[in-house]
C-alpha cells in the first residue's frame, strides 16, 4: 500500500464511521415525525375522566405528557371530591405502569404456569424495554422513550417492539377463540363474578352476556360488603339502599365505627364534608363524636372517643332512642358496652340539642353477628332526630340519569359461598373473573381454591396477577380505567345525578384489551353477537340516549361537551325515603368464636385505608406510604394495647404468634395505645400468595437492579379469620374471631414491620416529635 | 454569616423579595383527616423515589410531606392529632448557611431552594434543619423504577440521583410554569390560579397556598386567624408554613 492508498483509505474509513455516527445520531432525534394531533412536546394535556380505583367514581383529570398519563387529580367541581383526590387514586398511575402487569393475553396449558408464547412475549418485551434508550442515570434528563403499545411512531428499540407487536398480533386471536370455546363449553352452568371497576354501562354488557349464554346475572364481589347496612336500612329507611350522608351541612355527626375517612363507600366524598363541617361555615362548627372499639383516623379527628366492647355499638344507639321505640337507658347502655355513663348521657345531650344529626355506622359495626339489628338502631337515630330527607341529615343518592349505569349491588358473603360450594359440586363449568380477586372476600377458612379447582374453565380478565388468575387457563388482561372506554355513577353524592364518562387519556400499554372488545368479539364467535363492533362503539351508543346527536361536528355538541366535563351531571336529588322508626329489640349480644380461655382477645380486622378492597395493596407508592395511624408500611403487623404488650412481655419489634382456631399467623407487635387490653388490631388485605413484586406473601427480589431481597408482606390476615355468618344479612361476620397471642422471642427480621415513624423520629433528635407536639397541641373537647 | 454571603453579592437567608411575591402555606388541622392524599400526590408530582421495606425501615424513605400522629393519654380517654409536616420554606433558615457549597439557598420569592447539580452530600443541612424534612439519596434512585415503571415520572421535576440532598419546594415547576404563562399573556398571577401538588389533592382543603405579601389572597386572610401558629417559632427560623389549631376559634 503506497501512501496515497493509505490516505484514501483513512478518508473512506473516517467518512464512514462520521457517517454512521450520524445517522444513528439522527435516527434518535427523529420523535414525532408522525405526532399525534394533541400532543405538544413538554405542554401537558388534560383530559377529564373518572377514577375506578373504588366505588365511589370521583371526577378525575388524567394529565398526560407525550403519550405517558403522568397524574391524576381531581376534577375540580365534581359533586364527589370537589377537586380532591385520595391516595388510592392519585396512585393508579403504578397500576398503568405496573411492572408486573399483564403483557398480554396467555393461554395457559397448566394452571398457575404461564404458557409458552406469553413467556416469549414477555422476553420480547423485556428486550423492548432494554433496547429503549434509558439513561440509568435519570439525572439531567428524562428520556423516557413513549412505550406505548399502541403507537405507531416510537422511535426507540423500534425492531423489538416491532416483534411484540407481531407476537401479540397472533396471540389476541388465539386466546378469544379460547374463551368463545369456554363460554361454549360452559353453556347454562357459566359464572360471571365481578369486582367494582365493573359498573355502568360495563356491567351492562356483561349482564347482556349472561343473559345470551343462559347464566346467573353478574355476581359483584366487594371484599367488605355492605348487606348488612342495605338490610337495615331496608326496614327503617323503606329502601335497602346506601344513602348519602349530608355532613357539610350537619351540626353533629355520631359515627358508629371507625371507618369514614378511610375505607368506607366513599372517604373523599366524606373528607370533603368533613372539612366543610367544621370550618366552611361562619358561626358554625359541626361535631364529631365516633363510638367505637379501636381508636382509628375519625376517632382522631373527633371531638369524643366513646370506647365499647366488641360489637356493643348498638347498645349506645338504643341509649338515645326515646323507650318507646326500644330505647334502653344509659346505665344499661353502660353496663352493655363498658362505656362511662357520663358519656352517654352527655351525647345523649348533644343528640337532643344539635340539629341536624347524623347517625352512620361503619364497618366495625357491620363485622359483627349482630350487625342488622345495630345498625337498625343506628339508623333508627335519623328518623327520631328527624334528619331523613333533609338537608345536613340522610338524603338519597339522584338515580343516574341513564338507568343502565346504576351502580350494583354488591353479593353477600352467603351468595358467594352458595356460588363457591356450587363450583365444588361441579356445577359450574365455565367460571369469569372479571376485573376481580376473588380470594380477596374469602376467609381462608373457605377452601376456594379447592372449590374453583373443580372448574373445567377459568378466564381471568385481571389486570395484574392475584390469586384468582393464578387459578385461571386464560388471561386476557383489561385495559385499565385510563386506557379504554367506561362509565359510571357515584355511590354518594348531594344535589345532582351524575353520570361519569371515562375516556381514554392515553393508548393501551403493553397488549392489554378492554373487557369490552373482547367479550363482544368471544361472544360474536361463539353464535351470540351483541350487536356492537367494540367497547367504543357500544359506549358511544349507550350515550347517544343523553346526547342523540353524538355524531355532530362541532366542539359544543353534548358528546364533546361531556368529554370536557368528564360526564353529566343533572340537579335534583333520589326520590324521598319512606322512613319510619321501628320498634328495637333489646339490643343484641354478639357471638364471637372460640374459647376466651384459651383465645383471650378479640380479633379487629382493620380496613386499610391504603389498601381497602385489595386493589391498593399492589402499588408500591401504597405499600411504602405509612399507615395514618400506626405509621406502618409494606405488609402488616399485630396492634397490641400497652398494658396487652406489658403482660406478654413483648414491645415495639418483637415477633408474636397470632394464632386463632383457623390457623396462625407470624407478625410484628406494633404497641398501640388505641385498642382495649383484650383486643388486638390487624390489617386487612395487605397481600397475597400470587400476588405482583409489591405484593406477594413469599416476597422475593423486587428490584432487578439492586437485587435486593425482599421479605415479603406475610401472610394476610384472612388466615385467621372465621367462617361465621350474619344470620339476616349473610354477611361475613370477620370480626367475631378470638385468638391468643404468644410471643416467639424474636424481633421480626428487617424489612418485616416498617413504621415510618421511625424514620420522623431519628436517634440524634428523640425528643423533636414530643416538641412539635408541644407546640400545636390544643384539643378541640368540649 | 447572612452578613458574610451578603458581603460577596449572593442572598441573605433573609434575602429580598425582588419579585414581588412570597410564597406561603396554611394548614387547618381543623380539617385534616391524615388521609394521605397529599402524600401520594407529592410523590407523584415530584418523582420521590421507592426506598422499599428494608431502605423504608431503616428510616431512607422519602417524604417530602408527612403526616405526624401524636398519642395522648390512655385508653379510652386516648387521643391523637394529625400533623402534616413538610419543609417550612424558613425566612431564617437554619439549613442554608451551612452548606459548603450554596447548594441550597434562598429566593427571591421566599424559597429554600435546592440546586441538585452543586450538591455534594455533606448532608450538613440535614444536621441543621430543626423539622426533619430533607431527605437524602443514598443510592441511585433509578434503580427502584422498574422499566416501565419509570413512564409514571413527571418530566417537570428532575430526578434526584445517589448523594444528593432533596426536599419540598413548595412545588416550583407549577410557580414557573404559571409565572411564565401569566408572562405570556401580559397579566399579574392571580391568588388561587395554581396550587402546589399536596394542596391540589387534599379533599377536606386543609392546605392553602398563596402569595403572602398580597393581603387579599386567601393565605393572607388566614394566617390573621386567632388559631394560627407556627413550628418551633421560638428558634427564630421564620417559617412561611402557617398551622391553624384545631378546636374551636
Amino acid at each position: 500500500m503506497d501512501r496515497r492508498d493509505f490516505l484514501k483509505l483513512s478518508g473512506l474509513t473516517a467518512s464512514a464511521l462520521a457517517l454512521g455516527a450520524c445517522q444513528d445520531y439522527n435516527a434518535r432525534l427523529e420523535a414525532y415525525a408522525v405526532r399525534p394531533e394533541e400532543i405538544v412536546p413538554g405542554m401537558p394535556t388534560y383530559f377529564a375522566t373518572a377514577c375506578e380505583m373504588c366505588p365511589a367514581a370521583c371526577g378525575a383529570m388524567a394529565r398526560v405528557l407525550e403519550g405517558r398519563v403522568v397524574k391524576l387529580e381531581g376534577l375540580l367541581d365534581h359533586p364527589v371530591n370537589h377537586g380532591g383526590l385520595c391516595a388510592l387514586g392519585q396512585a393508579s398511575v403504578q397500576l398503568e405502569y405496573h411492572p408486573d402487569r399483564f403483557y398480554g393475553p396467555d393461554i395457559r396449558t397448566t394452571r398457575g404456569q404461564p404458557g409458552t408464547a406469553y413467556l416469549t412475549l414477555k422476553r420480547t418485551i423485556h428486550a423492548a424495554f432494554a433496547a429503549t434508550s434509558r439513561p440509568t442515570k435519570l439525572v439531567d434528563n428524562m428520556k423516557v422513550g413513549v412505550m406505548s403499545f399502541g403507537k405507531p411512531d416510537f422511535k426507540l428499540g423500534d425492531r423489538e417492539w416491532a416483534d411484540a407487536h407481531a407476537q401479540t398480533a397472533q396471540l389476541w386471536p388465539a386466546a378469544i377463540s379460547r374463551l368463545a370455546s369456554g363460554l361454549a363449553s360452559g353453556r347454562g352452568a357459566t359464572l360471571i363474578l365481578v369486582g367494582h371497576q365493573i359498573r355502568g354501562h360495563r356491567y351492562s354488557l356483561l349482564a347482556r352476556l349472561a343473559t345470551v349464554l343462559g347464566a346467573p346475572a353478574p355476581v359483584v364481589v366487594e371484599p367488605f360488603g355492605d348487606e348488612a347496612i342495605r338490610v337495615a336500612n331496608a326496614a327503617v329507611y323503606g329502601r335497602p339502599e346506601i344513602p348519602t350522608y349530608d355532613l357539610a351541612n350537619s351540626e353533629l355527626v355520631i359515627l358508629f365505627g371507625d371507618d369514614l375517612f378511610t375505607s368506607g363507600l366513599a372517604p373523599t366524598h366524606y373528607t370533603w364534608g368533613y372539612g366543610a363541617m367544621r370550618r366552611a361555615r361562619q358561626d358554625i362548627r359541626g361535631k364529631l363524636i365516633v363510638v367505637g372499639t379501636r381508636f382509628g383516623e375519625a376517632a382522631a379527628v373527633a371531638d369524643a372517643f366513646i370506647a365499647v366492647k366488641p360489637g356493643t355499638h348498638g347498645a349506645i344507639a338504643q341509649a338515645l332512642l326515646p323507650p318507646a321505640s326500644g330505647g334502653i337507658s344509659p346505665a344499661a347502655a353502660a353496663s352493655l358496652t363498658g362505656s362511662s355513663q357520663d358519656q352517654i348521657e352527655e351525647l345523649a345531650r348533644l343528640y337532643r340539642t344539635l340539629k341536624p344529626v347524623i347517625a352512620l355506622g361503619g364497618t366495625e359495626v357491620a363485622a359483627q353477628t349482630n350487625a342488622v339489628p345495630a345498625l337498625t338502631a343506628i339508623a333508627a337515630l335519623n328518623v327520631a332526630a328527624g334528619s331523613v330527607n333533609r338537608t345536613g341529615g340522610v338524603l338519597a343518592v339522584a338515580p343516574p340519569p341513564l338507568a343502565g349505569m346504576a351502580p350494583p349491588a354488591s353479593a353477600s358473603y352467603r351468595v358467594l359461598r352458595d356460588w363457591a360450594d356450587k363450583m365444588a359440586a361441579g356445577a359450574i363449568r365455565s367460571l369469569l373473573l372479571v376485573n376481580v380477586d376473588p380470594f380477596m372476600a374469602f376467609p381462608e377458612a373457605y377452601d376456594l381454591r379447592g372449590a374453583m379447582g373443580k372448574v373445567p374453565f377459568i378466564a381471568s380478565f385481571s389486570t395484574l396477577p392475584d390469586d384468582g388468575s393464578a387459578l385461571a387457563d386464560l388471561i386476557l388482561p383489561d385495559s385499565t380505567f385510563l386506557e379504554r372506554w367506561g362509565d359510571s355513577t357515584p355511590a354518594v353524592g348531594v344535589g345532582a345525578a351524575v353520570g361519569n364518562l371515562i375516556q381514554p387519556p392515553v393508548d393501551p400499554f403493553f397488549a392489554a384489551r378492554p373487557v369490552e372488545d373482547v367479550i363482544l368479539a368471544a361472544a360474536k364467535q361463539a353464535g351470540h353477537d351483541l350487536g356492537y363492533a367494540d367497547g367504543e362503539a357500544y359506549f358511544k351508543a349507550m350515550w347517544a340516549k343523553l346526547a342523540p346527536d353524538i355524531s355532530a361536528p362541532g366542539t359544543q355538541s353534548p358528546w364533546v361537551k361531556a368529554l370536557r366535563v368528564g360526564g353529566i351531571r343533572r340537579a335534583g336529588n333520589g326520590p324521598d325515603f319512606a322512613a319510619h322508626l321501628p320498634t328495637l329489640a333489646p339490643p343484641e349480644a354478639p357471638a364471637f368464636r372460640g374459647d376466651p380461655a384459651t383465645r383471650p382477645f378479640h380479633l379487629v380486622p382493620v380496613r386499610s385505608s391504603r389498601y381497602r378492597n385489595g386493589l391498593g395493596t399492589a402499588l408500591p407508592w401504597l405499600q411504602e406510604w405509612g399507615d395514618p395511624m400506626v405509621t406502618g408500611a409494606w405488609g402488616g403487623w399485630v396492634e397490641l394495647s400497652p398494658k396487652a404488650a406489658a403482660k406478654l412481655g413483648v414491645s415495639q419489634y418483637d415477633e408474636v404468634k397470632v394464632e386463632s382456631d383457623r390457623g396462625s399467623l407470624l407478625l410484628g407487635v406494633v404497641v398501640y395505645p388505641g385498642l382495649p387490653e383484650d383486643a388486638v388490631g390487624i390489617p386487612l388485605n395487605y397481600s397475597r400468595i400470587h400476588g405482583t413484586r409489591y405484593d406477594s406473601a413469599a416476597g422475593g427480589t423486587i428490584w432487578e437492579a439492586t437485587q435486593k431481597t425482599d421479605p415479603g408482606r406475610g401472610a394476610d390476615v384472612r388466615a385467621l379469620i372465621e367462617e361465621v355468618i350474619e344470620p339476616r344479612s349473610g354477611q361475613l361476620a370477620w370480626g367475631s374471631t378470638r385468638v391468643s397471642v404468644t410471643p416467639t422471642g424474636r424481633q421480626v427480621p428487617p424489612g418485616k414491620l416498617v413504621l415510618v415513624s421511625k424514620s420522623v423520629q431519628p436517634q440524634e433528635n428523640p425528643a423533636l416529635p414530643h416538641a412539635i407536639h408541644r407546640e400545636f397541641k390544643v384539643w378541640p373537647i368540649g | 454569616m447572612a452578613d458574610w454571603i451578603s458581603d460577596k453579592g449572593l442572598q441573605t437567608t433573609t434575602g429580598p423579595r425582588g419579585a414581588g411575591r412570597r410564597w406561603g402555606l396554611v394548614v387547618d388541622l381543623d380539617k385534616c383527616t391524615g388521609c394521605g392524599g397529599c402524600v401520594i400526590a407529592c410523590h407523584a408530582e415530584n418523582n420521590l423515589a421507592l426506598a422499599g421495606p428494608i431502605d423504608t425501615d431503616q428510616g431512607r424513605s422519602f417524604d417530602w410531606i408527612r403526616i405526624e400522629r401524636y398519642w395522648e393519654g390512655e385508653y379510652p380517654d386516648v387521643k391523637a392529632q394529625f400533623i402534616p409536616v413538610m419543609c417550612q420554606q424558613c425566612e431564617a433558615a437554619p439549613c442554608e448557611p451551612v452548606c459548603p457549597v450554596f447548594a441550597t439557598y434562598h429566593t427571591a420569592e421566599g424559597l429554600n431552594a435546592m440546586v441538585y447539580n452543586r450538591c455534594i452530600g455533606t448532608r450538613f443541612c440535614e444536621n441543621n434543619d430543626p423539622y426533619n424534612v430533607r431527605y437524602f439519596n443514598w443510592f441511585e434512585p433509578a434503580l427502584n423504577w422498574p422499566d416501565p415503571l419509570p413512564n409514571q415520572l413527571n418530566p417537570a421535576v428532575s430526578v434526584r440521583s445517589r448523594g444528593v440532598m432533596e426536599k419540598c419546594t413548595f412545588c416550583v415547576q407549577r410557580i414557573r410554569d404559571h409565572e411564565e404563562q401569566a408572562r405570556i399573556e401580559g397579566r399579574v398571577l392571580k391568588d388561587g390560579e395554581f396550587t402546589t401538588a399536596c394542596a391540589q389533592s387534599c379533599p377536606a382543603k386543609v392546605l392553602i397556598f398563596g402569595d403572602l405579601d398580597d393581603p387579599a389572597s386567601a393565605v393572607s386572610q388566614l394566617v390573621q386567624s386567632d388559631r394560627r401558629f407556627r413550628l418551633f417559632e421560638s428558634l427564630g427560623t421564620e417559617p412561611v408554613v402557617y398551622y391553624l389549631k384545631g378546636g374551636q376559634g
